[in-house]
């Protein structure tokens, strides 16, 4: 779409969409005042600006090791989800019979189940297994629902691939592995490093499988903030929170970034 | 560059491919000489990409074999046959430099490092692209690539070399200077090349043997020349150049000539030996444009036909006109431009002529 086709679009439909856009939007921005409160329960600041709570997130113990615990867990299971996904969808695009269509369908499956369903399911397993509340038992959780969105953004990047590529390639005398690494992979990055980075979003602020699987012993951010508001509602969650929202957006202007380069 | 040791034979023997009920290549046998140049021609659906295909190991034959020298290949995976490919597209991998690409080959085989600089650098020697070694496959036009895809396909010193539709993508006037170039290339380095086309000229004009395809089958196969003065069906005869088709009934035979009926008028043509067919069965000969010319009326000749001019076309060298005539209906016939004298008009009558000789006998179909 080109920048100059915006000068069509009429001042209704130009209106509408702001008005979509603050609705969406405006309601994060709360966190941001609520964060620099001065007062001792979440609130607007009333008689002035205090940056007291980005001081106590920054130097309390719980707040620092639960973004430490959710950071290694959102990096472990990226990478798991992003390897296996990877590894899915170009197996999927090689066979590209009804198999790999419906293969590809059942990938969606963890993002199409009710979350609490699938906690629930993943709860009862864990039992069995003695994974409650360890770090293995919430990043497998967490790489197997982040599976789609690597299989997702993997498989269009592989719609835009060019099969003689892979066929140059052996012709070349490159063997799958060397094919594999050399030129699918290298072609298809884009993809992947979007897939990853949807992936570490998704384990980075996950709340439901963290509030059956995890206990005690790991205690992810998502879940300390959910504790933070049921129990004492400490303006320090604002804090964390707009780091969070300032964090994520980050990231998906590095996906848009990645994104246009390689269209470019 | 040098040719690998070992440089053999291809042996194509009875090969047939299928997708579903269609019959893509159809008991194909054929010899590829070492060293030569040959190209399979023939119209889009005509199997030539699939047995191409098949040659790389991309198409696993339904049956038949291919072996290269002694050696059986029919089943050997792709990777492990060493044979160039220039794909059409040239497929270069477009996250590496001119340099890696034709590299590629050589790095996947473990080459080692200074091996690798001085063959890549002499393969783009060979194709004049040493100075855009750093270069990335899009900022290089057209013809560029496709020298790049040459290089990387022969690089490694494959068996042979195979071109699927190389020239496809460029325009007329470089097409015809990279013909020249893939020819002069061809003559320096010695290596088989296997080429599909559905270019006749560019078949004609490159080829040392052409294998025509249709329908999956090979239907004649021979040098240009060979295939241009004697096709063997009639397919083959307008495919490759125009050709008018004469049918007739042979009436009697007249020393070595047939004489053959049409309308109201009698033909001959020069056929002799075993191929000459009996007093009264149907014939069909194909005459090319270029091989009638325009007669004062009443000249003695072997073949003379009156007829209107209907069309014409002026092509600089030559004008090819369309003659309505009474035995054949429309005839094309192409005249020098500077043997023509004045310019033909649209109505005109004239006579046209040919020799006994002029015309090749070919079976319908």
């Amino acid at each position: 779409m080109s920048q100059t086709g915006f000068g069509n679009i009429s001042v209704m439909t130009r209106s509408l969409a702001w008005v979509i856009i603050c609705f969406l939007v405006l309601p994060i921005t709360v966190v941001f005042a609520v964060s620099v409160t001065d007062k001792h329960y979440l609130s607007l600041p009333s008689e002035g600006v205090s940056f007291q709570y980005y001081t106590n997130l920054l130097t309390s113990r719980e707040w620092l090791g639960s973004i430490g615990q959710s950071f290694i867990i959102a990096c472990v299971s990226t990478l798991i989800a992003g390897a296996a996904g990877t590894l899915c969808a170009i197996g999927c695009w090689r066979l590209s019979n009804r198999a790999s269509e419906a293969i590809r369908l059942l990938m969606l499956v963890p993002i199409m189940v009710p979350t609490i369903v699938y906690a629930l399911g993943v709860y009862q397993f864990w039992i069995d297994l003695r994974l409650l509340d360890t770090y293995t038992g919430v990043i497998i959780a967490h790489a197997v629902t982040g599976v789609p969105y690597v299989v997702i953004t993997v498989s269009t990047a592989l719609a835009g691939f060019d099969q003689r590529l892979e066929q140059a390639s052996l012709n070349l005398g490159a063997n799958m592995e060397q094919t594999l690494r050399l030129v699918i992979i290298p072609n298809i990055m884009p993809g992947i490093a979007s897939g990853l980075i949807f992936a570490f979003i998704h384990s980075w602020d996950e709340l439901v499988i963290a509030l059956f699987v995890a206990g005690r012993g790991v205690f992810t951010l998502p879940r300390r903030m959910w504790d933070g508001i049921n129990e004492h509602l400490d303006p320090t969650m604002a804090a964390v929170a707009a780091v969070l929202i300032l964090l994520t957006v980050g990231l998906l202007f590095i996906d848009i970034y990645i994104r246009s380069r390689k269209t470019a | 560059m040098s040719v690998s040791e070992g440089h053999r034979n291809l042996n194509i023997t009875g090969v047939e491919k299928r997708f579903g009920s269609f019959k893509a290549v159809d008991n194909v046998s054929l010899t590829v000489e070492r060293g030569e140049f040959l190209t399979l021609l023939g119209p889009s659906g005509s199997g030539k990409t699939t047995l191409l295909m098949m040659i790389a190991g991309f198409v696993q034959p339904d049956k038949g074999s291919i072996a290269l020298g002694a050696e059986q290949i029919t089943h050997l995976p792709p990777e492990r046959r060493d044979f160039g490919m220039v794909f059409q597209g040239y497929a270069l991998f477009p996250h590496l430099s001119v340099f890696d690409n034709v590299a590629f080959p050589l790095k996947v085989r473990k080459k080692p490092r200074a091996e690798i600089e001085e063959r890549v650098r002499s393969a783009l020697d060979l194709v004049q692209l040493t100075a855009q070694m750093d270069r990335l496959p899009r900022q290089l036009s057209g013809g560029q690539q496709q020298r790049v895809a040459l290089a990387r396909a022969m690089v490694f010193t494959p068996h042979l070399l195979l071109l699927d539709e190389p020239l496809s993508a460029l325009d007329k006037k470089l097409r015809a200077e990279l013909q020249e170039e893939l020819k002069r290339l061809h003559r320096k380095v010695g290596l088989t090349f296997i080429y599909v086309t559905h270019d006749q000229d560019e078949a004609l004009s490159m080829s040392d043997r052409i294998a025509i395809m249709r329908d999956g089958q090979l239907i004649q196969h021979g040098s240009p020349a060979e295939l241009y003065e004697n096709p063997s069906t009639a397919f083959v005869a307008d495919f490759l150049g125009k050709s008018n088709f004469l049918r007739g009934r042979v009436e009697t035979h007249a020393g070595d000539d047939i004489v053959f009926t049409s309308g109201r008028g009698r033909f001959r043509q020069r056929i002799s030996g075993a191929k000459r067919p009996p007093v009264g069965s149907e014939i069909a000969i194909a005459l090319r444009p270029e091989k009638i010319s325009i007669v004062p009326p009443g000249t003695e000749m072997a073949n003379t036909l009156t007829g209107t001019v209907t069309e014409w076309n002026y092509f600089g060298s030559e004008f090819r006109l369309v003659v309505s005539t009474q035995s054949f209906g429309s005839v094309a016939v192409a005249i020098p431009t500077w043997k023509s004298g004045v310019p033909p008009e649209i109505g005109q009558s004239l006579t046209l002529g040919w020799d006994a000789q002029a015309g090749m006998q070919v079976a319908e179909s």
